[in-house]
C-alpha cells in the first residue's frame, strides 16, 4: 500500500513535470499532469495555479507570443525552483565539441578562434555596447542582469556590429538581460519583421533533420508578454552593408540566445534568415545543426526511444473525432503495435522532424501508447 | 543436420518452407506472416527495406521501391517486356553493361539477381531464426516457362545471398508435389496459378517422377494487384470524388492507405459476404477539416468489379488445355487470389472438375520446394523429382530453321547426337549457332552459343558429315561439340547461359551481401541488448522509491543503493553509446540488482 510520504513525493513529481512542461511549451501535457494532480489531491493550490497559468499562457500563445521564451525567462528570472533552461556555453564552437557536432570548416577568415574568449569579453565591454536590434531601449522594461561572469556573452566580435545608435542599452555592457514579467507594461505583440521578398525561395543550405524547420514559415521572432518586444527589420538586398551587417548579427545573437533558453525551434527560425541572407554561413549553419541535434533529442526522449514499438489505445471510433490532419491520419494508419517508432519513421517517407512532431502528439493525444 | 529450405521466389510475395519431422512446414517471417512480399527499397536515409516494410512505403516512396522484379530476372535490355516495365514501373530501369536491365535506387544501380537476392536472403534468415542455424542450401521454384537463362540469374540470385542453390524446379511442378503426386502417379493435372502479379496455366503429365510440361500460358501481367485496382479506382475514388470533389490519387498517403485497404477488403471477402472501409482523416480539405473515408463493400459487388478479369484467365486456360491435347485429370489451384469465390466458380466451369484446395495455396509452392529439398537430402526417395529441359535445344540450318537435338522435357543429364552435312560445294567451314526455345524458327528462339569449325574437307555439299552432339550435365550446363567424322576435326563451346552478371559481379555482390549480414545481424544484437537493459531498467525504476524507502535507514542499505544507482547509470550510458560489449556487461550487473531489489521487497515489505 502506497505510503503518505509516496503520495506527496507522487504529486511532487507530477507538478515538476507539469512545469516542465509549461516551460517547455507544451501545454497538453502540463494540462493532463495537472489533471493528474488533482485527481490525487483536488485541492491541490500549486496545480490550480498551474491551470490559470496555463490558461493565460493558451491565451498569450494564441496572440502569437513565444510562450517558450516567456516561460524560460520567467523561470531564469522568477522562479528559481523551477527547472532551468540548460545555459550553454556562450560559446558555439565550445558547445559544438562537447556534442560531437562537427565544427564547421568554412570559417570567415575573419573569425577569431574560442581562445581569445577572455580578451573578447573585455572587447566586449570595452567597446559601446550592442545595441538591442531595432534600437529598442530595453530599460523601458524592467531588467534584471545576468551575472557577466557565469553568463557572458561572448561571440566573436567580428560577427557583431557596434552599436548604431547611441541607445539606452549601452548600460548593457555586454551582458544578456534576463527578462522578468512585468504586471504593468503593457505588451506590443506585433515584431517588426519584414521578410524580404527575394527570400522566401532561397536555398536552405542546411540538410537533415532541420531542412523541414529551416523552410517552414518563422516563429514570431521576439515577444514577451510582460517586455516591450524588441523590433527586428530584417534590411531588404538594397540597403547598405552596415545594416546587413547589423541585422545579420542580431538575429544570430537572437537565435543564440533561443537556443540557451532552450527554444531551438525559435532559434532555427531565426538562423533560417540568416542562412537565406548568408547561404552557409559557417556559425549559423552550426548552431542550426546544434538546434537540430537538440530538438530531436527532446522530440526522442518524449517518444521514450525509437526502438518503442506503438499502440493504438483507443479505438478508431473514439479517436475519430479528434482534430488530426490526414498527415496524422496516414502516421496513425502505420501504427500497428509491431512496427517500432523506428520503422514508422522509414517508412513514412515524411521529414524525420514532421514524423517525431506527428507521433508526439498522437502520444500526447492519447491515441497511441507504447507498448515496449 | 544439414537443412534444405523450398523457397517460392514469387513475383509478389515469397515464401520459405522446410521438411521437419518428415512433415514440410511454411516457417513464418518476424511480423508472423507466412508470406514476405517481394518488395526491396531504399528509404530517405538510406537503409535498405525488404518485405512488409518495404509494401508499406511502396507508394510514398515509389521511385525507391522495387517490386515485381522477377518480370525482369534473365531478361535482355530489349526483349519486350522490360519494354512493358519501362513503360509502366514506377522505378527506373537502366540498361546494365552486360546488356541486361537494372535498377535505380536512389543513386545506385542494382542488378536484378542482386535484387532477387536481397527477397531470398530474407527468406533464408526467416529459415535461419526459426532453425537456429546457419541455412546453406535452397531449391528454389521458377515459373515453367523460364528460359536458361532466367533460370541462370535465379541461380545467380541465390548464390548471391549465400545459398547453394541445389535446384530450380518448376512452380507447377512443385505445387503438383505439395498435392501429394509423386511417383506412383500417372495424371495429367492443369495447375491454374493466380498470384499477386502474374497469372500462369499449366498443363503438366506426371508419369514415373517426370513431371512434363505439356503446356503452359499465361499473363504476366495479371494478378492480385489489378483486382485491387479496381476495387481503388472503379469504387473508392470514383465515390469519394463524386461526393466530396476530390481526387485521393493526388496524395500519396492517401493512395498508399487505399492499396492496403483495398487489398485487406479483398482477403476478407473471401471468407465473409461484406466488409466495411474505414480510412479516418484520409485526406484533408484545405482548411484544419480532414475528412474521412467509410464504405461498405460487399462480395457481390467485388465480383461486378473484377469479373472480367477472372474470364480473363479462363479463356488463356482454355488455350493452353487446348495446345495440351490432353483430358485434365485434376485441377491444383495456387496463389492467393484463388482463395477468391469467383475465382473457384470459373475454374469449375471452365474445366468441369471440382479444383483441389488442399493445401493453403499461397504455400503450396513453397511446400512443394521443400519437399523436393528433403527427397535430394534423402537418397532414395521416391519424391524426388527428375530435372527436366525447359525447352529444346538444337542448332541453326540453312533456311532460318531450328534442327532440334534435345527436345523439351528430356531428362538431364542427358547427351544427344545429331548428324549435318554441308550445303555447299567445297564448303571448309561449318557456323554453329546454339539455339534454345520452342519455336521452328531460328528467329523465335534464344541463341545461347556460336561457334564455327574450320578445316573441313573440299568436297560437294552433302558429302562432308558433321557430328554436332549436345551435353547437358547435373547443373544444366550445356556442352556442344562438332566434330568432322571424316578428318576427326573437332571444335567444342560450353554454353552457359548469362545471368546478365560477369563471375567477378557475382564475387563482388557476394562479398557485399555478406558485409549487409554481418552489419544487420549486429544491428540486431545491440538492439536485442539495448530492450533487454531498457526492460531491467524501467523495472528498477519502478522498485526504486519502495526499496529506498525499505534500505535508506542502515549504511549497508545505502550502500547497496549507491552500487545499484552505479549500475543503472552505466547501463543508460551503455545504451545511449549502444556499445555491444558494454551492454553485455552491464546486462548482468543489472539482473544482479533487479533480483536484489524484487529479494528486498518480498522478504522486507
Amino acid at each position: 500500500m502506497a505510503s503518505i510520504e509516496d503520495h506527496k513525493r507522487a504529486i511532487g513529481e507530477l507538478l515538476f513535470s507539469a512545469r516542465k512542461a509549461l516551460s517547455m511549451g507544451d501545454f497538453d501535457t502540463g494540462e493532463k499532469l495537472y489533471l493528474e494532480v488533482l485527481k490525487l489531491a483536488d485541492d491541490d493550490e500549486a496545480a490550480l495555479d498551474g491551470l490559470d497559468e496555463l490558461k493565460q499562457l493558451r491565451i498569450l500563445d494564441a496572440e502569437g507570443v513565444s510562450a517558450t521564451d516567456w516561460q524560460h525567462q520567467y523561470a531564469a528570472g522568477a522562479d528559481e525552483s523551477i527547472d532551468q533552461p540548460p545555459i550553454l556555453s556562450s560559446d558555439i564552437f565550445e558547445t559544438l565539441s562537447s556534442t560531437d557536432t562537427e565544427p564547421p570548416s568554412d570559417l570567415p577568415d575573419d573569425y577569431e578562434p574560442i581562445t581569445d574568449r577572455v580578451e573578447l569579453r573585455q572587447q566586449e565591454r570595452a567597446k559601446p555596447a550592442r545595441a538591442e536590434p531595432g534600437g529598442e531601449r530595453a530599460d523601458d522594461t524592467q531588467v534584471g542582469y545576468s551575472n557577466p561572469d557565469s553568463d557572458p556573452f561572448t561571440w566573436p566580435q567580428s560577427y557583431f556590429t557596434s552599436a548604431a545608435s547611441g541607445s539606452g542599452d549601452a548600460d548593457l555592457g555586454g551582458r544578456r538581460p534576463l527578462l522578468r514579467p512585468s504586471t504593468s507594461a503593457a505588451p506590443n505583440l506585433s515584431p517588426n519583421l519584414t521578410v524580404p521578398d527575394n527570400h522566401e525561395t532561397g536555398p536552405s543550405p542546411v540538410q537533415g533533420f532541420g531542412a523541414a524547420a529551416l523552410v517552414t514559415e518563422p516563429a514570431p521572432l521576439y515577444s514577451f508578454a510582460s517586455v516591450r518586444p524588441v523590433e527586428v527589420t530584417i534590411e531588404t538586398a538594397d540597403d547598405d552593408l552596415d545594416d546587413d551587417n547589423e541585422s545579420l548579427s542580431t538575429r544570430l545573437q537572437m537565435a543564440d540566445r533561443k537556443h540557451r533558453a532552450g527554444d531551438y525551434e525559435g532559434s532555427l527560425a531565426l538562423l533560417k534568415l540568416v542562412l537565406l541572407d548568408e547561404p552557409g554561413h559557417a556559425v549559423a549553419t552550426a548552431l542550426a545543426r546544434l538546434n537540430e541535434s537538440k530538438l530531436r533529442d527532446d522530440f526522442l526522449s518524449q517518444l521514450g526511444g525509437l526502438e518503442q514499438r506503438p499502440r493504438l489505445k483507443v479505438t478508431q471510433q473514439e479517436y475519430v473525432w479528434q482534430s488530426l490532419s490526414h498527415v496524422e491520419g496516414f502516421v496513425l494508419s502505420l501504427i500497428d503495435g509491431q512496427t517500432s517508432y523506428a520503422d514508422i519513421i522509414e517508412i513514412a517517407t515524411m521529414p524525420e522532424k514532421e514524423s517525431l512532431q506527428t507521433l508526439i502528439k498522437l502520444l500526447a493525444l492519447d491515441i497511441i501508447v507504447n507498448v515496449g | 543436420m544439414e537443412r534444405i529450405i523450398g523457397i517460392d521466389l514469387g513475383t509478389t510475395n515469397s515464401c520459405v518452407a522446410l521438411v521437419e519431422g518428415g512433415v514440410p512446414v511454411v516457417l513464418t517471417n518476424q511480423g508472423g506472416y507466412k508470406t514476405t512480399p517481394s518488395v526491396v527499397a531504399v528509404s530517405d536515409s538510406g537503409k535498405r527495406l525488404v518485405g512488409h516494410i518495404a509494401k508499406r512505403q511502396s507508394v510514398t516512396n515509389a521511385a525507391n521501391t522495387v517490386y515485381a522484379a522477377k518480370r525482369l530476372i534473365g531478361r535482355r535490355w530489349g526483349s519486350p517486356p522490360v519494354r512493358t516495365m519501362i513503360e509502366t514501373m514506377p522505378y527506373t530501369i537502366v540498361e546494365g553493361p552486360n546488356n541486361d536491365p537494372r535498377i535505380q535506387l536512389r543513386d545506385r544501380v542494382y542488378s536484378i539477381p542482386e535484387l532477387s537476392s536481397i527477397i531470398l536472403q530474407e527468406m533464408r534468415l526467416v529459415a535461419e531464426e526459426y532453425t537456429g542455424d546457419s541455412i546453406q542450401q535452397a531449391v528454389i521454384t521458377v515459373p515453367a516457362y523460364f528460359n536458361d537463362s532466367q533460370r541462370q540469374a535465379t541461380k545467380a540470385a541465390g548464390e548471391i545471398a549465400g545459398l547453394d542453390v541445389l535446384r530450380i524446379i518448376n512452380e507447377p511442378t512443385a505445387a503438383a508435389l505439395a498435392y501429394g503426386y509423386g511417383r506412383e502417379v500417372e495424371k495429367t493435372v492443369a495447375v491454374y496459378d493466380l498470384g499477386g502479379g502474374t497469372f500462369d496455366i499449366s498443363i503438366l503429365s506426371i508419369s514415373d517422377g517426370v513431371f512434363e510440361v505439356l503446356a503452359t500460358a499465361g499473363d504476366t501481367f495479371l494478378g492480385g494487384e489489378d483486382f485491387d485496382g479496381r476495387i481503388i479506382m472503379d469504387w473508392l475514388v470514383l465515390d469519394f470524388a463524386r461526393e466530396h470533389q476530390i481526387d485521393l490519387r493526388r496524395d500519396r498517403m492517401a493512395l498508399q492507405r487505399l492499396r492496403d485497404a483495398a487489398e485487406k477488403a479483398k482477403c476478407e471477402l473471401s471468407s465473409s459476404n461484406e466488409t466495411e472501409i474505414n480510412l479516418p482523416f484520409i485526406i484533408s480539405t484545405g482548411g484544419s477539416e480532414a475528412l474521412h473515408l467509410q464504405k461498405t463493400l460487399s462480395r457481390q459487388k467485388l465480383e461486378e468489379l473484377t469479373v472480367d478479369l477472372v474470364e480473363r484467365t479462363t479463356k488463356i486456360c482454355r488455350q493452353a488445355v487446348e495446345e495440351a491435347g490432353e483430358t485434365i485429370d485434376e485441377v491444383l489451384l495456387v496463389g492467393g487470389m484463388t482463395r477468391m469465390p469467383l475465382v473457384q466458380q470459373k475454374v469449375r466451369e471452365c474445366f468441369g472438375l471440382e479444383p483441389l484446395r488442399g493445401v493453403h495455396p499461397e504455400e503450396v509452392v513453397a511446400l512443394g520446394a521443400a519437399i523436393q529439398g528433403a527427397a535430394l537430402f534423402n537418397e532414395g526417395s521416391s519424391a524426388l523429382l527428375l530435372d527436366v529441359t525447359p525447352h529444346s535445344l538444337g542448332i541453326m540450318v540453312h533456311g532460318g530453321i531450328v534442327s532440334v537435338v534435345i527436345p523439351q522435357n528430356t531428362t538431364v543429364p542427358t547427351s544427344k547426337s545429331h548428324i549435318f552435312t554441308t550445303v555447299k560445294d567445297n564448303q571448309t567451314s561449318v557456323k554453329i549457332l546454339v539455339m534454345q526455345g520452342d519455336s521452328d524458327l531460328a528467329a523465335e528462339n534464344e541463341m545461347m552459343g556460336e561457334f564455327i569449325l574450320t578445316g573441313l574437307r573440299a568436297a560437294n555439299a552433302g558429302e562432308v558429315e558433321i557430328e554436332v552432339t549436345f551435353d547437358i550435365n547435373a547443373d544444366g550446363i550445356v556442352a556442344v561439340s562438332a566434330k568432322d567424322l571424316e578428318t576427326g576435326q573437332e571444335q567444342a563451346i560450353t554454353v552457359t547461359a548469362s545471368a546478365g552478371l560477369t563471375p567477378e559481379e557475382i564475387e563482388s555482390m557476394i562479398r557485399e551481401n555478406q558485409d549487409h549480414l554481418v552489419s544487420r545481424r549486429s544491428d540486431e544484437a545491440v538492439e536485442n541488448l539495448k530492450l533487454q537493459a531498457q526492460r531491467t531498467l524501467m523495472e528498477l525504476e519502478r522498485l526504486f522509491p519502495q526499496v529506498r524507502s525499505l534500505l535508506d535507514e542502515s549504511e549497508f542499505g545505502q550502500d547497496a543503493i549507491r552500487k545499484a544507482n552505479g549500475v543503472i547509470d552505466r547501463a543508460k550510458l551503455a545504451i545511449a553509446a549502444e556499445n555491444v560489449d558494454e551492454l553485455k556487461s552491464v546486462h548482468e550487473a543489472l539482473n544482479r540488482t533487479h533480483n536484489m531489489f524484487k529479494g528486498v521487497v518480498q522478504k522486507i515489505g
